[in-house]
């Protein structure tokens, strides 16, 4: 445990180094983050997994854990030494990848990304939808709101109408996805989320879901009645 | 003046909804003045007008003293029998202030005559109606969105909201529409430039650390903004899940979390202060649009508004309300940090975001009214769902009575 505080304090260090502001990484000065315009240079605080109303940005110890079902990989403490022998968190990560436990997702620069069956879906994301251990009917539901998903980072954020439409069919989706898993709906809505996070899945894609988001500020979008489900 | 309409002994029922006869736009028209409306009356109650009765009937009977008063004012004119006046005003240019009505309640006998079987007042909606070919009550539930949340999330807050009340509440039919706003924050080189923007950038800052692993994983920039990212639904949690227990990848999404929850607050601020400039500062015109459109199609108003959505609510439904003194709208405040409030509001103590905003020395922000247990599945204590209508915790139970009571003055 104390060799993974001295790391963590490493990185500590180093991502002080980064915001120019070592003086307040070592320093006591607990001032709120929005007292401080740059937040990443808030000193370390609370040690508590819950943060309080000054949060901090960096911890100093080991936090309770998730208890999340399945596998563990352990992850040896990264000290320089140890550093040598174990494999890099992106190789563990990559290797994870590789064995189907974690999605392996297109992470190139395109926005559009590879669609080679043209289906308005990305393969990556297509193939992902087909792994998960859902029911066909509710994997329709995943390819619905997958492919507006895909939409809106491929508009033109300039055409009002477009925009609108697009909400239409979020709207349909997200209404689709809720049916096909009532009456467990929080599934379907978690669903929606996972197909959202993985479809901004790159900086470039984040970004320009980012400004589809923002051109579509001050939008209305009435919510459907009755099966939205595409046939 | 005063009109009483003697109803015959043998009235022609008249269906609610098929007064509108074929020269009619719909049913959305309007009669300008009671003299048109007394006309409509009596050209309806004309048994070849008539349309095909129904089983169950109805027929009205009216009286009124006068009407059309223009630009608002107050102040009901008292019903020729001392009952409570019925005035609805939907339309400044139209106020039509009906005193009594009388509904009679009737069925159809055989060979097709009809025979009253009861005589009770009117409701409002029988009267609306009646005046004005308007279509069945129908309240529409506003979402107004807080900080931070995408159009695909605040759609999905939509949702919920449906699950929780459905599409019928007692005889009103329930709509649901969301109001987006995703706000600009402050001005850039290319234009003004969003909230989320920012919230990205703090997010990308952080990417450099732990061998840069997240510089290629924005999914866990969503997971994070939606306070997800220790939950096994998630893709973050999926991948925590895989390691052990002592990891960096826990240390680091935590301090991401914290910095991303800073900003959060931050950009709070921004908003607040930009509205306190300027309560038009966005998206005024057109969220003003449809509430107004919604109140030319008689939908009754429940307005949700969650987080930085409070400041929008309250820009929307005071400019409404300016132009409209007497449209049916109502707010409920979920985790305002707005200065003025317009409806009940509920905030936890637990919230995060708020108490940060506090920190500062913001003084708008009102007082906590909820204790809260914390939850590690809701680190914010700030969301709409992962909060406010978490059905394990106490702020469900109060979130929900709120809309409900709004619900109780607006339907029939």
């Amino acid at each position: 445990l104390k060799g993974v505080v001295m790391v963590f304090k490493n990185q500590i260090f180093i991502s002080c180094l980064l915001a120019s502001s070592l003086v307040a990484c070592s320093g006591g000065d607990k001032s709120s983050a929005l007292e401080n315009p740059n937040p990443a240079a808030t000193p370390a605080a609370s040690d508590s997994t819950m943060p309080t109303t000054t949060l901090p940005t960096t911890q100093t110890q080991t936090q309770t854990t998730p208890t999340t079902p399945g596998s563990t990989t352990t992850l040896p403490a990264t000290t320089p030494t140890n550093a040598v022998a174990a494999p890099s968190l992106a190789v563990q990560i990559a290797t994870l990848e590789a064995s189907g436990k974690l999605p392996k997702l297109d992470r190139s620069s395109d926005i559009k990304g590879p669609d080679t069956n043209n289906n308005g879906i990305r393969d990556d994301i297509d193939a992902w939808i087909a792994a998960q251990p859902i029911t066909e009917v509710q994997k329709k539901a995943a390819q619905q709101i997958a492919k507006v998903q895909q939409a809106t980072t491929l508009v033109d954020l300039n055409d009002k109408a477009a925009l609108q439409t697009l909400g239409d069919r979020t709207a349909a989706a997200v209404v689709c996805l809720s049916r096909v898993f009532a009456p467990d709906q929080q599934a379907g809505s978690d669903l929606g989320a996972k197909l959202e996070a993985i479809s901004a899945n790159t900086k470039e894609r984040a970004m320009q879901y980012i400004k589809y988001n923002r051109a579509s500020s001050g939008s209305t979008t009435s919510l459907p009645s009755g099966n939205t489900c595409e046939p | 003046l005063l009109f009483a309409v003697k109803v015959q002994a043998q009235p022609v029922c008249v269906a609610s909804r098929d007064i509108c006869g074929p020269d009619t736009e719909g049913c959305k028209r309007v009669f300008p003045d009671i003299p048109s409306a007394f006309a409509e009356w009596k050209r309806f109650a004309e048994p070849t007008v008539a349309k095909t009765p129904k089983e169950a009937c109805l027929g009205l009977y009216v009286s009124y003293e006068r009407t059309l008063l223009q630009g608002g004012g107050s102040g009901f004119v008292g019903g020729s029998q001392g009952q409570v006046p019925l005035a609805r005003y939907r339309r400044s240019e139209y106020l039509l202030m009906a005193n009594v009505v009388t509904a009679l309640e009737c069925k159809v006998a055989e060979g097709g005559d009809s025979v009253i079987t009861k005589t009770r007042q009117a409701t409002y909606n029988e009267a609306d109606v009646f005046f004005g070919c308007i279509p069945p009550p129908n309240i529409t539930i506003g979402f107004f969105n807080g900080v931070g949340k995408t159009r695909q999330t605040a759609i999905d807050s939509l949702d919920r909201l449906k699950s929780e009340y459905g599409e019928q509440y007692k005889n009103t039919a329930l709509k649901y529409e969301l109001f987006y706003n995703q706000t600009a924050c402050r001005d850039g080189w290319l234009g003004k430039v969003s909230c989320l923007e920012d919230l990205a950038e703090v997010f990308e800052q952080r990417t450099i650390e732990l061998e840069g692993v997240f510089a290629k994983r924005w999914e866990t920039y969503w997971d994070l903004l939606a306070g997800r990212y220790r939950s096994e639904e998630s893709i973050s949690g999926q991948l925590l899940g895989l390691f052990s227990t002592d990891n960096p990848l826990l240390q680091w999404l935590i301090a991401a979390d914290n910095a991303l929850s800073n900003a959060l607050a931050a950009s709070f601020l921004k908003i607040i202060t930009l509205f306190a400039e300027n309560p038009t500062y966005e998206n005024r015109q057109q969220h003003l649009d449809r509430l107004t459109a919604l109140d030319d199609n008689y939908s009754r108003l429940v307005l949700v508004a969650h987080s930085q959505g409070n400041l929008f609510v309250n820009s929307a439904y005071d400019a409404l309300k300016a132009t409209r003194p007497f449209a049916s709208a109502t707010v409920v405040h979920v985790a305002p940090a707005s200065p003025t409030l317009r409806g009940k509001y509920i905030l936890a103590d637990i919230d995060l975001v708020i108490n940060a905003l506090r920190a500062t020395g913001t003084t708008s922000v009102p007082g906590n009214n909820i204790e809260m247990p914390k939850s590690l599945r809701d680190r914010s204590g700030h969301g709409f769902e992962a909060t406010y209508l978490d059905k394990a915790r106490e702020a469900y139970a109060r979130t929900k009575d709120f809309i409900k009571e709004n619900l109780d003055r607006l339907a029939d």
